[in-house]
């Protein structure tokens, strides 16, 4: 019991120590959260406008072509916010 | 050969050729504790990309997704867009938890919220809540492998049999590999996966009606409400929709073997670079739902929707094919079941077991007792998987609702420097107790909206007034403001 906390404060002073030097988090840059909603303004929320049958796109259901479609454009959209974020990391390299 | 005979073959000779791809990954490195649940770090994009992969076809995906848009319709949709929307959410937080990784070497889910929150009760809770809903997507997977074996054997094994035999191969199978063996037996099934989605995505709807379109005109003409929410359920509609996709891609990345595997990435653009690619290959999904959807005119009236993929395939393809479907499926079970084992076990000993109960225990020992959890959390997978009715996808929703929870401390922690561990604490109690009692009552959905999706909200209501209410009394991760 008592060798436990010993071992409990050895490790509580560890993290201090550890955490007494920051990492950095960073905050994503607006630009890329930006890009990182429309995915979901598009397949979430507006559901009640394209949850319907017709018009049928390439003989699927409309449904199920829009979520399709937005998968695709979700990868652009994360394409461009992993540039934006890249861009960023480049600047904050050069900077420090 | 009889037809049984041969499918049968066909699943052994597939599950084999996993299996010793496996073993030659596993003997070539020696394991120590660390790489047998991290695999040591530094795995590169081309694994992780596997391990990842490996989330998106589980049973859950394949039988799951199918027997959704056979038994409920429109409402299995809501599957495509969580999981692109996940990688959405993973682009923003994996990177950051993957730097705090290196930095604190952390290897689970516990050990980030030790580290942030600074008390070794709220990271024991954490992992017993994370070990305890990874029971339902264990149990997913073993029946998902029970109701291969049993539909590919012609109904000559029953499901319970077919059930046990597969968590005696699921277990030997993750003792002979391990988590590098795993990746790798990844390749093998994805291919095989993305091989048979395609052929009977486009075949089946093709032997039946001409094609795709046909098939979904005929399906618009017969049943129509059964393509839009809620199809043919009652209560499945848009709130449930909006509700449910925020839930379970907000949890995506809570899931503890997500989480630890987020640790075994060479850095943090691999993930950034995964979350841009990952959504195409939701894609092949659609496939898998055009089964579903042919299925729901050609064999009507099936007593469990998550049967109706390998049915059909049953009846429009030679036995051999039907055996080469199974036994992708069943790697597509036993893949992610040994992840889902292989995280279970060593949470439960390491992180458990280990701080609080016996600190003295030796690494040796603790790999030992995570051994020995591999046995009984199968077997407890086995019970509840013999003794439930319930489908494969309100497994996996169930332990969505579970997992979620995690978020607002995740995230918090992150992002909020006023967030204090009695919040947190107090938000995942209250959030998994609403989930209980929603669940255990049938309340689920509550009033149109996911039981999950309730809880998460009382959870972050009560994370943050808590914390406003009390001290921080451990250093936050520092913030720096970019622009």
């Amino acid at each position: 019991m008592a060798s436990s906390r010993v071992c409990n404060a050895q490790n509580l002073v560890d993290r201090q120590a550890i955490l007494s030097e920051p990492v950095p988090v960073k905050k994503p840059s607006p630009l890329a959260l930006l890009l990182g909603l429309i995915p979901f303004l598009a397949m979430c929320f507006s559901v009640a406008l394209w949850d319907r049958i017709d018009p049928m796109i390439l003989g699927l259901p409309f449904n199920l072509a829009w979520p399709l479609c937005w998968i695709i454009l979700t990868s652009l959209c994360l394409w461009g916010a992993y540039r934006a974020e890249s861009a960023r990391d480049k600047k904050d390299g050069g900077a420090s | 050969m009889s037809s049984r005979a041969v499918s049968l073959a066909m699943i052994l000779a597939v599950v084999g050729l996993g299996v010793t791809i496996g073993f030659l990954a596993g003997v070539r490195r020696k394991m120590s504790l660390e790489q047998w649940t991290v695999g040591g770090r530094g795995f590169g994009t081309v694994l992780m990309f596997l391990l990842m992969a490996g989330e998106i076809y589980t049973t859950f995906s394949f039988l799951g997704a199918s027997g959704w848009a056979y038994s409920r319709g429109g409402p299995t949709l809501y599957i495509l867009a969580y999981i692109t929307l996940a990688y959405v959410v993973s682009f923003f937080i994996l990177p950051e938890i993957w730097e705090l990784g290196r930095k604190y070497k952390l290897q689970t889910q516990s050990d980030f919220f030790n580290m942030r929150y600074g008390n070794k009760y709220l990271a024991a809770f954490v992992c017993v809540t994370g070990v305890t809903f990874l029971v339902p997507y264990l149990q997913l997977q073993i029946t998902g492998l029970g109701i291969i074996v049993n539909v590919a054997s012609f109904d000559g094994i029953g499901r319970t049999p077919a059930m046990v035999i597969s968590v005696v191969l699921l277990a030997a199978f993750v003792f002979a590999s391990g988590i590098r063996a795993v990746a790798w037996i990844s390749v093998l099934k994805d291919v095989l996966m993305v091989v048979a989605a395609l052929s009977i995505g486009i075949g089946i709807p093709y032997i039946h009606y001409g094609g795709i379109g046909p098939m979904f005109s005929a399906l618009a003409q017969a049943r129509p409400a059964h393509l839009t929410m809620p199809g043919a359920t009652a209560d499945l509609g848009h709130t449930w929709y909006i509700s449910t996709v925020l839930m379970t891609s907000l949890g995506f990345c809570m899931w503890p073997h997500g989480f630890g595997a987020t640790f075994t990435a060479k850095s943090p653009d691999t993930l950034r670079r995964n979350a841009v690619v990952m959504p195409l290959y939701t894609i092949t999904l659609a496939f898998i739902f055009f089964v579903g959807f042919t299925a729901v005119l050609m064999v009507p009236g099936l007593p469990d929707g998550d049967l109706a993929l390998l049915i059909i395939v049953r009846q429009s393809f030679p036995a051999w094919f039907l055996g080469v479907v199974g036994g992708a499926g069943a790697l597509t079970a036993m893949v992610p079941a040994s992840i889902l084992i292989l995280t279970a076990a060593t949470l439960f000993a390491k992180n458990l077991c280990r701080p609080i109960f016996a600190p003295a225990m030796t690494d040796n020992q603790v790999a030992k007792l995570a051994r020995a959890m591999v046995v009984v959390l199968s077997v407890i997978s086995l019970y509840f998987a013999t003794h439930s009715s319930a489908t494969l996808v309100s497994l996996l929703l169930l332990g969505y609702a579970g997992v979620t929870q995690f978020f607002p401390g995740v995230v918090l922690g992150l992002y909020w420097k006023r967030v204090t561990m009695p919040g947190v604490f107090a938000g995942i109690i209250a959030g998994v107790a609403t989930v209980a009692f929603l669940v255990l009552t049938h309340q689920d959905p509550f009033f149109g909206w996911s039981a999950g999706f309730v809880a998460l909200c009382i959870n972050f209501v009560i994370t943050a007034i808590l914390s406003l209410l009390t001290p921080v009394m451990q250093p936050a991760f520092e913030q720096t403001e970019t622009n």
